[in-house]
């Protein structure tokens, strides 16, 4: 019954979706304050009751019940309890109905914390989540129901794809789909204020928060993502180019240029036609990720679904709501009021410069993704667009970027002074050259680009630092007083700082691996070794390991420098018999923020000796560690006092007014 | 039904909640969009003030800023106050009714789409079918699991080891499941305290046959005789005397069982043919001619095995997939005690033994052609018999039997390719 109950809920979670995508719009239109308000409930109780069929789908998983489709295709008894759980989204119709839980989520946070929100904004920005969470709906209960039962039940389950039963599985989808559909807010939004046909002064005050955590997570699950393929794939690359990879990149680029032009239409009401725009393309390319991997279209582990008439629906549903909010803002953003005026040179400008630099280069990252489907349709050729295109496309437009990236934060709002912004860098500058000359000098003088990456990623590390020493004004003040401004700054300063200083920490990872990897392939028995970057391998033993549901070849290594044993690596091979699949668990050696990467090949012919495959990857942990410096930069942001005030207190007492703010707009 | 209950209530909270708003009298807001950029920018201000404070701004850049909010504020407070001059911007009364019975009507709309949406795609009697429920054996459903229904019976039989017909139910069992020790203890226990019976001798006997590799020893021997003593037309007990005087070759003693059971046996016994073949054994070794006009084949009923227990049902015989989920379709291959009995048979007999169990195969496929591994059994033996021709004409049926695309017709070619036909 519990499963029935859960698909119920989900089909009436349809009906009030359907509900609240006119309701509350018909009373926007009409000034009705109650039909307005009718949002708000619906939007909580479809995310209650979406909330009761998830429930619904992990109890059958849990329970093994293999009367329901879903559950046999993708569980198997033996499976340990964990990937019993994360199995629910571990497959096409299980992922998305994670995707319309954290849709319906978000739409019943706006809802709760959207009381300040002018009452037609909330009620418009309410519908139009519903739309989208109306469409999804229906395309899961048409298309790809996790709740399609079997009688009489099968005996035993097929089990998961085994590269998915990894701990990364629990964490990398919840929280790429948090990102992805974070951005529907501010679509939502954007789309409200187009049908109002008028921008309120809270709209970006709204936005940005909304757009920030969509970031946090996105930036989070994409990481979190490469780690995991790092990993489990066993090929020791951290980033492969691959389209699915990229449907999550993009609306990353998109999404960061949101957070920044959101910034400058928050303080000086300009951007605002574009950051609208933006908005759109945002969850657009939000949208077209999900396609792109939830279609089938692409063929890579992500992409379970086979069955085209899921992926005409999907397209239909990008169709839908790509053109037609692209139609809505050709329709209506003459009428919008445009913004303030500001010099070229200015942090609206280098803002303004960041955007066109992140939307080519999410535009260059959907060309490299979209041309060998495109080629592959029109032409019935197969290419791959890889590395090579990527490098040098994306390569070069990350470079001036990277490079303007401590600039922004020093320039003033309206005219800056970009000479003056230079000088207060001289120290980063300082930095990047000694970084320079140190490589040049490390590699004999041979490793000229190599050089330069170095130096950029040491100059976005300091010169973002700058910005923090500049406003707390330790040369001016001392020590003393310049740390208490420093506590003193707003925390949006720090998140600033934060994030600026991780992407330094992900260049200075990526631009070391890059350079200076290594890698052995050889074939190895037990008792011999292998050199490598200074350390020496020993292959110890190897011997059979079986799991509850897999047989494995685990071998052992241990590492020795100068004779001394350092550490000891595990790595295994598995193999699933209910799939008939092989999975490599690699074996990690992580020192400071180096790694020592080993996994097994295929054994030789006589079975004597065994293929083994060794990396060592310098400094390749900070690509991630930057990218939590990120984060957690987004999280500063956002804990930043002055953004809870954007919607004001209806109550003006506790508005502190610290000057003499003239008390206009309550007797209005 | 108490889903229906669940789900009704379900809706009919939603229901109520999202339609509680329109309840309310009065539907005007308490703010235009105005008012509220009015309080946007005066908070603008007061924030502004507190980075000045904070000496995170400079003078000039914060007087400039204050310039432009104080603008923005202006401009915006002048909008609100226009909006509320020009009177009421919202509908007045009739608006409200006619937004009202568009709320009526969507509320309304909620639960019919739901339960004419649900109705169409959802199955409201189908019932959980938990790992951890389908592992008890339930009544009326015959893919119940052997092995659980006997470790159930034996825990009850530890608690309780005087219930009898408990005994009496799990030996047959055991003697199906291969376990001849398990078996002739279980039988003894059976007869020990619900007394002798000629079914729980025979069983006994078999089990003890078994033991021993399915030579009829001598303690076997005295349980087909009590068997006998007990019940004087007890079939299998005669079948297991006539094999033990064919095993130790006493030819005339074994002519005459033989005949004797021949002459007993319902048309459909499974074991005519082992016995015809021992009687045509027994009457060579006499130096008499073969019996003319041989006994038509059983009708292809697949029966017990020669020693039925008291409720042994039709799938005897360890052989076959049939624990999986047979429901006593399939022959289910010779018996294991008789392939026992046929190996200490002399090759003769061995042969015609297995050529009759062979051909009883094939009578019951022509009967019930409906069984993918019985066609492969029997295209398997008459290839191990060497009888090619034969095996071929096995194929042939077996492809008519099955529509050329079905899974089974895949297997049955797949499993010719597989023994080379």
């Amino acid at each position: 019954m519990i499963v029935e109950i859960g698909h119920f809920a989900l089909v009436l979670a349809l009906s009030v979706a359907l509900f609240q995508s006119v309701l509350p719009l018909v009373g926007a239109r009409q000034g009705d304050q109650r039909l307005m308000e009718t949002g708000t409930i619906a939007a909580t109780g479809g995310f209650v009751l979406i909330a009761i069929a998830f429930s619904a789908l992990v109890t059958a998983n849990v329970t093994s019940d293999f009367s329901v489709l879903n559950v046999f295709e993708n569980s198997n008894s033996a499976k340990p309890m964990l990937y019993k759980v994360t199995g629910v989204w571990g497959n096409h119709e299980g992922s998305m109905l994670l995707w319309v839980l954290i849709l319906a989520f978000f739409g019943s946070l706006v809802a709760l914390f959207g009381r300040d929100l002018p009452a037609t904004l909330k009620a418009n920005v309410l519908a139009v989540q519903a739309w989208i969470l109306a469409a999804f709906l229906l395309f899961i209960l048409l298309t790809s129901n996790p709740f399609q039962r079997l009688d009489p039940a099968p005996m035993e389950g097929q089990d998961l794809n085994p590269v998915l039963q990894d701990i990364g599985l629990a964490i990398h989808p919840p929280l790429l789909y948090l990102g992805y559909v974070g951005f529907s807010v501010a679509f939502s939004f954007a789309i409200a204020a187009l049908i109002d046909g008028r921008i309120d002064a809270a709209w970006a005050r709204w936005v940005r928060p909304w757009t920030l955590i969509a970031w946090i997570f996105l930036t989070l699950g994409i990481s979190m993502g490469s780690y995991w393929a790092y990993y489990e794939l066993g090929w020791g690359g951290w980033w492969f180019w691959d389209p699915v990879e990229n449907a999550s990149f993009m609306p990353w680029l998109a999404g960061t240029a949101l957070l920044h032009s959101a910034l400058v239409m928050e303080k000086r009401s300009a951007l605002k036609i574009w950051t609208i725009l933006l908005a759109i393309l945002t969850f657009s390319l939000s949208l077209l990720g999900t396609f792109l991997v939830r279609s089938g279209v692409l063929t890579s582990v992500h992409a379970f679904a086979t069955d085209p008439t899921r992926g005409i629906f999907i397209l239909c549903i990008l169709c839908l709501f790509i053109g037609g909010a692209l139609f809505l803002f050709a329709l209506r953003a003459s009428s919008l009021e445009g913004g303030g005026l500001f010099a070229p040179i200015s942090r609206e400008g280098a803002l303004v410069f960041n955007n066109l630099f992140l939307t080519t280069a999410a535009a260059t990252v959907l060309v490299g993704t979209l041309y060998p489907l495109v080629l592959e349709v029109l032409a019935d050729k197969k290419i791959s667009v890889g590395a090579p295109f990527f490098d040098l496309t994306f390569g070069p437009l990350m470079v001036p970027l990277l490079f303007a990236v401590p600039f922004g934060p020093l320039l003033g709002w309206k005219r800056g002074d970009l000479l003056g912004a230079a000088q207060r860098l001289y120290f980063a500058a300082g930095c990047a050259l000694a970084a320079l000359i140190g490589v040049l000098a490390y590699t004999g003088g041979t490793r000229i680009l190599t050089a330069f990456g170095f130096a950029l990623a040491f100059w976005l590390l300091a010169g973002s630092l700058t910005d923090l020493f500049l406003k707390a004004a330790f040369l001016r003040t001392g020590w003393r007083t310049g740390l208490s401004r420093l506590v003193g700054l707003p925390r949006s300063t720090f998140g600033t700082t934060l994030a600026h200083f991780g992407l330094g920490v992900t260049l200075l990872g990526i631009v070391s691996v890059s350079s200076f990897e290594e890698e052995l392939i050889t074939t190895m028995a037990p008792g011999q070794t292998a050199e490598i970057a200074g350390y020496t391998l020993t292959f110890d033993s190897i011997a059979q390991r079986d799991g509850p549901n897999f047989e494995a070849q685990a071998a052992q290594f241990s590492i020795r420098r100068g004779g001394v044993e350092l550490a000891e690596i595990d790595t295994s091979k598995r193999f699933f018999p209910v799939r008939q699949m092989t999975t490599t668990e690699s074996g990690i050696w992580t020192h400071w923020f180096s790694q020592l990467y080993v996994s097994l090949g295929d054994p030789s012919e006589d079975r004597q000796s065994i293929v083994v495959r060794i990396w060592s990857k310098p400094l390749v942990t900070l690509i991630w560690i930057g990218t939590i410096f990120m984060g957690l930069g987004g999280v500063f942001s956002l804990a930043d006092r002055r953004l809870r005030v954007g919607a004001p207190a209806r109550n003006k007492g506790k508005g502190a007014g610290t000057g003499g703010s003239p008390a206009v707009g309550a007797g209005a | 039904m108490v889903f229906w209950i669940v789900a009704a209530a379900m809706t009919a909270v939603v229901t109520l909640a999202i339609g509680w708003p329109l309840l309310r009298r009065d539907g005007r807001g308490e703010g235009s969009a105005e008012e509220h950029d009015v309080e946007v920018y005066a908070a603008q201000l007061r924030e502004l003030d507190g980075d000045l404070d904070r000496g995170t701004i400079a003078p000039g850049e914060a007087a400039s800023a204050r310039a432009e909010i104080g603008r923005r504020l202006l401009r915006a407070s002048e909008r609100a106050k226009a909006a509320t001059g020009s009177g009421a911007p919202l509908a007045g009364g009739r608006g409200f009714q006619r937004s009202m019975i568009v709320g009526v009507v969507a509320i309304l709309a909620v639960p019919a789409i739901a339960f004419a949406f649900y109705g169409s795609i959802g199955a409201p009697r189908l019932p959980d079918q938990p790992l951890a429920l389908r592992e008890q054996p339930q009544p009326g459903r015959d893919d119940f699991d052997l092995a659980t229904l006997v470790d159930k019976a034996e825990a009850r039989l530890r608690t309780n080891p005087e219930d009898g017909s408990g005994w009496e139910v799990l030996a047959p069992i055991y003697l199906r499941m291969n376990r001849p020790q398990d078996a002739a203890e279980a039988f003894r226990k059976a007869i020990d305290l619900n007394g002798p019976s000629a079914s729980r001798f025979g069983g006994l006997g078999e089990a003890l046959a078994e033991i021993s590799g399915g030579e009829v020893t001598g303690e076997a021997k005295t349980a087909f005789e009590r068997a006998l003593q007990l019940n004087p037309s007890y079939l299998p007990a005669k079948f297991f005397l006539a094999l033990d005087a064919s095993q130790e070759q006493r030819a005339e003693d074994a002519e005459t069982r033989w005949s004797g059971l021949i002459a007993e046996s319902p048309k459909d016994a499974p074991w005519l043919r082992i016995a015809e073949a021992g009687l045509a054994d027994a009457r060579q070794r006499l130096g008499k001619p073969p019996v003319a006009g041989t006994t038509t084949p059983g009708d292809g009923v697949a029966a017990a095995s020669p020693a039925a227990g008291p409720d042994d049902g039709a799938d005897a015989g360890g052989a076959g997939p049939g624990a999986a989920g047979g429901t006593g379709t399939g022959f289910q291959g010779p018996d294991a005690a008789a392939m026992a009995a046929a190996a200490q048979l002399p090759e003769g007999d061995r042969q015609a033994m297995i050529e009759g169990m062979v051909s009883q195969l094939a009578e019951r496929l022509k009967q019930s052609p409906d069984d993918v591994e019985g066609w492969k059994r029997l295209i398997r033996s008459y290839t191990v018999l060497g009888k090619t021709d034969e095996a071929k004409t096995a194929l042939a049926d077996a492809r008519k039997t099955f529509p050329a695309d079905s899974a089974a017709a895949r297997e049955i070619a797949a499993f010719a390719d597989e023994i080379g036909l």
